[in-house]
């Protein structure tokens, strides 16, 4: 791993997604339907009770399973299918660094998006001097759906290894995405506990929604996260290594 | 500088590449001149590191293809047959990138310079996705020499432009031998004649042949086959025709004749002799070109 | 020319590969999963030898390359360094997870024992099990409640351990506890560490999770510690009787919080010149029928001289606690109350009739505690033809009323007159002008004694303690003062319950906000999408 290899790739990416109209679009979505949950909770809240601190991250723990893919699905297939890809690998860059440089760069967006939401969001309130919400536990909900996205970043990107069409590729990672997150439910239909719990644990949902989303945070999601995020790179690096001896 | 030794590659069932060894010279432009689905552009990917041999081995200056992948990397310009392009980038930016990606020092000043010698400065700002296919190519040729490799590989640079921009592109590569260790492949044998300094020949994966293009030449067309335009009444300039020693067979080829003439003999002079004695003017006389089908026939059929 | 479709030897050998390795795949997959070897799981065995078989035969210089070729090699190492990775992330994982490491972020402490449930927790002497019944379908719910209950193992050293059983898997525990899907319990641990089941105490887990448990662990402490002694020996209302009468709602709330009942015959103490027992924390007279005798008065000024509580509960009719009997006068001079013979009549009826006396005046104690008509109505107390209570001024003791009646009340004295006809009316000099008072308390701080005193008994039936709750409240908080019962088990709430906060902000705020984030921040996103396309376009 080189940094500058990495720093580089990064650098194309990013400047990548400020000059593609799809990537506003994408960002606009977002943020229209995040506005509409924030608004919707103060809604709900007025006089009665608190503001939920988690309200839109609690949506994005659904949402990521639709717009970490739509980040994520040109990343490798359009290399592929452009043929850059074959390009790339004849320059004295290691594969692992055109991995983690595309990762990087697509986390780096989906932050920027989460901070703006979190500053805009959180500062209104903060702003009211009618009320104080709870920061600590917003930040805690906050950190907890940055982490998510990363491995829900990851498992798109890994997708979009695996072919030259973004299409598929988009379709592949929302549907292992939407797997990861309904096994929250597996307790409904699953005889024992203990296997309703297992399955829960290695899900995305059973790490974030009773504790990010209540605002405790434990390390062992945030590793779980952060595992994710690193195996689903190293099957990439492998993935894109292969076309070397395929 | 290029040193390949039994290069062999099994694309599953099918073989790519059978024992294919050649050397380039430093400073050497060679051409790989095959036809289409012949080796060229796997022997290049090897070459490259993109990919590794099934078996034999590839150096490229002084490292091993597999063993020192990153070197070589380092030392290698390449230009696939079809330059890949990021459409929403600009010239500039798709140079610059590759420059930086490539290590070069002081990569604004290295840009500024290879785009002014392939000459797209002016469109330094213009998108990918505008550029025409010749523009293209120019590209690529960029981002090959961006870094000022010790080897340049060039993968059928001349395809699908317009004949203005072919003959640019060709001077180039031979201003480039001047600098560089330049493999560059073809399909066209006149092409391989203008540029390359030596000529290999691969056809199924597997060495033809090899040597100087004139040798070549010498050894595949020695001059039987002839293309003449006589002005004069046809049954009169067949005659004429036939008479020439060493002449076998004459026929009409559009508004001329193709002459062929006994395996080996070189009748060009004499035809031009023949045709001044019986006081016709001789319009136009040149070599049929050989295609390549025609060489391998004529290299297997003596091997056979 | 006609394409003809022709079946090479290679492409049958790749077919039976796909074929023969997938059957395999499947068999061995499906071998694991019901663990035994079914007819499926042969048969899908057997195609997938038949298929490697045939793979090997038509191709086998492919099949040799497969397995052992470079491509060979580097896929299976692709495919173990993966799984290696794997495994090395998920021991990392559950190593971190047996280490516990959290961090409360929010505000409130949702997360964090308070002080007060530290220090009960760090007074443990004793095990404590708590546990859960969650069925595979509630395993969220598990894994929010066990933040809490690993939180009150770690605070305790250990002494509490947590326990989860699956109702649907073990319904023969689950009945034991009479538990349904959610429900959680803690008890005491027997040596063998098994539950102790006589301790078994359901804890109500409403929203404040943490308040719930403490105070249940509390409650299961206090548990045996505190007893209650109701007399039976004057016609007293029954704590086993179970009609509207009976006072039997009163007692399981006692027992539900931990108060041992005991019946007293006060009767044959006095006779035998007995002592009332000395692990009585509190007696409990409830409308006594007979009149208390001197001897009677002697043991009960006796065991409150020990520094206990009693609770008496008079009544209309008066058949007994006369204004001028006995006890009346020793609680008149050892206490400076006084029983009167009066019906307290509310004019301006706030209850039903005008003899449905409601608390009108209330003041701040431990006895009239959560009980606040006018933040909820529903907590009043509300007596049906109560006597009043007459409280010295200058007192032997401390003393005090309670609750009152309203100043526009009186206390109507023709006693006859009421029982004849049921009329009643202020008669000016004979009858006593309101407010008076309804509940009275005293209390000796030398000896620890404590008396409360109440004009009626009706709120304790099982018809009236709950309508309204605020006659509840108030039987409790009686029985909790007297044994200073509250002293050990209270919970004062942390911040945040009572004062949570909750958001507000006026129409042209919310307006400004959803135009920020609904109309500004998509919009400009927006437009500068377009702007890049349009820029796009011109290059």
């Amino acid at each position: 791993m080189s940094v500058s290899g990495i720093w580089i790739i990064f650098r194309r990416e990013i400047s990548q997604y400020f000059a593609s109209p799809v990537a506003y679009l994408i960002a606009f979505a977002f943020f229209l339907v995040t506005g509409l949950i924030y608004n919707n909770d103060i809604t709900v809240s007025l006089t009665v009770k608190p503001t939920d601190p988690a309200a839109v991250p609690i949506f994005l723990s659904f949402g990521v399973i639709f717009f970490a893919p739509l980040l994520t699905m040109r990343l490798l297939a359009e290399e592929q299918r452009e043929r850059t890809m074959e390009l790339l690998l004849t320059a004295p860059v290691r594969d692992g660094d055109i991995v983690l440089g595309k990762f990087l760069s697509a986390w780096f967006y989906y932050s920027l998006l989460l901070g703006v939401t979190f500053v805009v969001y959180q500062g209104i309130l903060i702003g009211l001097d009618t009320y104080t919400p709870d920061i600590g536990h917003a930040l805690a909900a906050y950190i907890g759906i940055w982490l998510y996205g990363g491995a829900a970043l990851g498992v798109g990107l890994m997708f979009s290894a695996t072919t030259e069409n973004q299409i598929v590729a988009a379709f592949l990672s929302m549907s292992t995405l939407l797997l990861l997150w309904l096994g929250d439910l597996a307790g409904q239909i699953v005889a024992s506990v203990e296997l309703a719990e297992f399955i829960r644990k290695l899900t995305l949902q059973g790490h974030f929604s009773t504790s990010f989303a209540s605002g405790l945070f434990r390390a062992e999601d945030a590793v779980f996260f952060a595992g994710i995020m690193a195996v689903t790179l190293f099957v990439t690096i492998r993935i894109v290594e292969s076309r070397r001896w395929r | 500088m290029i040193e390949a030794k039994a290069l062999t590659k099994r694309y599953g069932v099918h073989l790519a590449l059978d024992g294919v060894t050649f050397n380039a010279a430093p400073g050497e432009i060679l051409g790989l001149l095959g036809p289409n689905g012949a080796g060229k552009t796997t022997t290049m990917r090897i070459l490259t590191g993109y990919m590794p041999p099934s078996s034999g081995t590839a150096t490229v200056a002084g490292f091993d293809v597999l063993d020192d992948s990153m070197e070589v990397r380092r030392r290698v310009g390449y230009m696939p047959e079809r330059v890949p392009i990021y459409p929403d980038m600009t010239v500039q930016g798709y140079v610059m990138f590759w420059a930086r990606l490539r290590g070069v020092r002081k990569a604004k000043a290295r840009v500024d310079e290879v785009l002014e010698r392939v000459r797209l400065t002016e469109r330094r700002n213009s998108l990918l996705r505008n550029l025409s296919k010749g523009l293209v190519q120019r590209l690529g040729l960029a981002q090959a020499l961006v870094h000022e490799p010790d080897v340049v590989i060039l993968d059928e640079p001349t395809i699908g432009i317009d004949p203005q921009q072919v003959i640019e592109v060709r001077e180039y590569v031979r201003q480039l031998g001047r600098d560089h260790t330049v493999l560059f492949s073809t399909h066209i044998l006149s092409e391989a004649e203008q540029v390359c300094d030596r000529v290999v020949i691969i056809n199924k994966g597997r060495l033809m042949a090899e040597g100087k293009p004139e040798a070549l030449r010498r050894q595949l067309d020695p001059g039987d086959h002839i293309y003449v335009m006589v002005r004069g009444e046809v049954k009169r300039v067949r005659g004429v025709l036939e008479k020439i020693a060493g002449v076998e067979r004459v026929e009409t080829n559009g508004p001329g004749f193709s002459v062929r003439a006994k395996k080996g003999t070189d009748v060009r002079a004499r035809i031009a002799e023949g045709v001044a004695a019986a006081n016709l003017p001789l319009i136009e006389m040149r070599p049929v070109a050989m295609t390549l089908e025609d060489i391998f026939l004529d290299i297997v059929g003596r091997e056979g | 020319m006609r394409d003809e479709l022709v079946i090479t030897r290679s492409n049958l050998g790749q077919l039976a590969s796909f074929v023969g390795v997938g059957a395999l795949l499947m068999g061995g997959l499906g071998w694991l999963w019901a663990g035994w070897l079914s007819s499926y799981v042969q048969i899908a065995l057997v195609i997938g030898i038949v298929g490697v078989a045939l793979w090997v035969a038509l191709t086998p210089r492919e099949f040799i390359d497969f397995v052992s070729g470079r491509r060979a090699r580097q896929g299976t190492v692709a495919v173990f360094s993966v799984l290696l990775f794997v495994g090395i992330v998920g021991m990392f994982y559950i190593f971190v997870e047996r280490a516990v490491i959290t961090l409360d972020m929010t505000e409130a402490g949702d997360f964090t024992l308070s002080a007060e449930s530290r220090r009960v927790l760090a007074s443990l002497d004793r095990d404590i099990r708590i546990t859960g019944f969650y069925s595979p379908a509630r395993v969220a719910t598990r894994e929010l409640d066990d933040q809490f209950f690993r939180q009150y193992e770690i605070e305790s050293n250990g002494r509490i351990t947590r326990e989860y059983i699956d109702p649907v898997r073990q319904p023969a525990i689950a009945t034991a506890f009479r538990a349904q899907d959610g429900d959680v319990f803690i008890s005491f641990v027997n040596p063998d560490g098994t539950v102790d089941m006589n301790s078994v105490s359901y804890v109500p887990m409403i929203d404040r999770q943490e308040r719930d448990m403490t105070l249940a662990i509390s409650r299961l402490l206090a548990t045996g510690t505190f007893s209650v002694y109701f007399d039976l020996s004057l016609g007293e209302l029954d704590p086993g009787d179970m009609s509207s009468r009976g006072i039997s709602i009163f007692t399981q709330l006692l027992q539900a919080n931990g108060f041992n009942t005991q019946p007293l015959d006060l009767a044959q103490l006095a006779a035998t010149n007995g002592q009332i027992p000395m692990d009585a924390s509190a007696v409990i007279i409830a409308r006594p029928q007979t009149e208390i005798t001197p001897a009677m008065v002697r043991v009960l000024d006796d065991y409150l001289r020990r520094g206990g509580g009693l609770f008496l509960a008079a009544d209309y009719p008066v058949t007994a606690i006369a204004e001028d009997s006995p006890f009346n006068d020793y609680l008149w001079n050892d206490w400076g109350m006084r029983v009167l013979d009066t019906v307290v009549v509310e004019e301006i009826a706030t209850g039903p009739t005008p003899l449905d006396v409601v608390s009108a005046i209330i003041y701040d104690s431990d006895i009239s505690a959560s009980i606040d008509p006018e933040f909820d109505l529903d907590s009043r107390t509300q007596f049906r033809i109560t006597r009043s209570i007459a409280i010295d001024d200058d007192p032997p003791v401390f003393n005090g009323s309670v609750i009152m009646s309203s100043p526009d009340s009186f206390g109507e004295t023709d006693l006859d007159t009421l029982a004849r006809t049921n009329d009643f009316g202020y008669d000016d000099g004979a009858d006593i002008p309101g407010p008076l008072t309804l509940v009275g308390f005293s209390s000796n701080p030398e000896t620890g004694g404590r008396v409360v005193v109440v004009g009626d008994s009706d709120f304790l039936t099982d018809g009236q303690i709950g309508s309204p709750s605020g006659n509840a409240y108030l039987s409790m908080n009686i029985i909790g003062w007297l044994t200073e019962y509250t002293q050990s088990v209270s919970f004062a709430p942390t911040a945040g319950v009572g004062n949570v906060p909750f958001i507000f902000v006026d129409t042209a705020t919310l307006d400004r906000i959803v135009f920020g984030t609904l109309i500004v921040l998509p919009g400009v996103t927006l437009l500068l999408g377009l702007g890049v396309w349009f820029v796009r376009r011109r290059r």
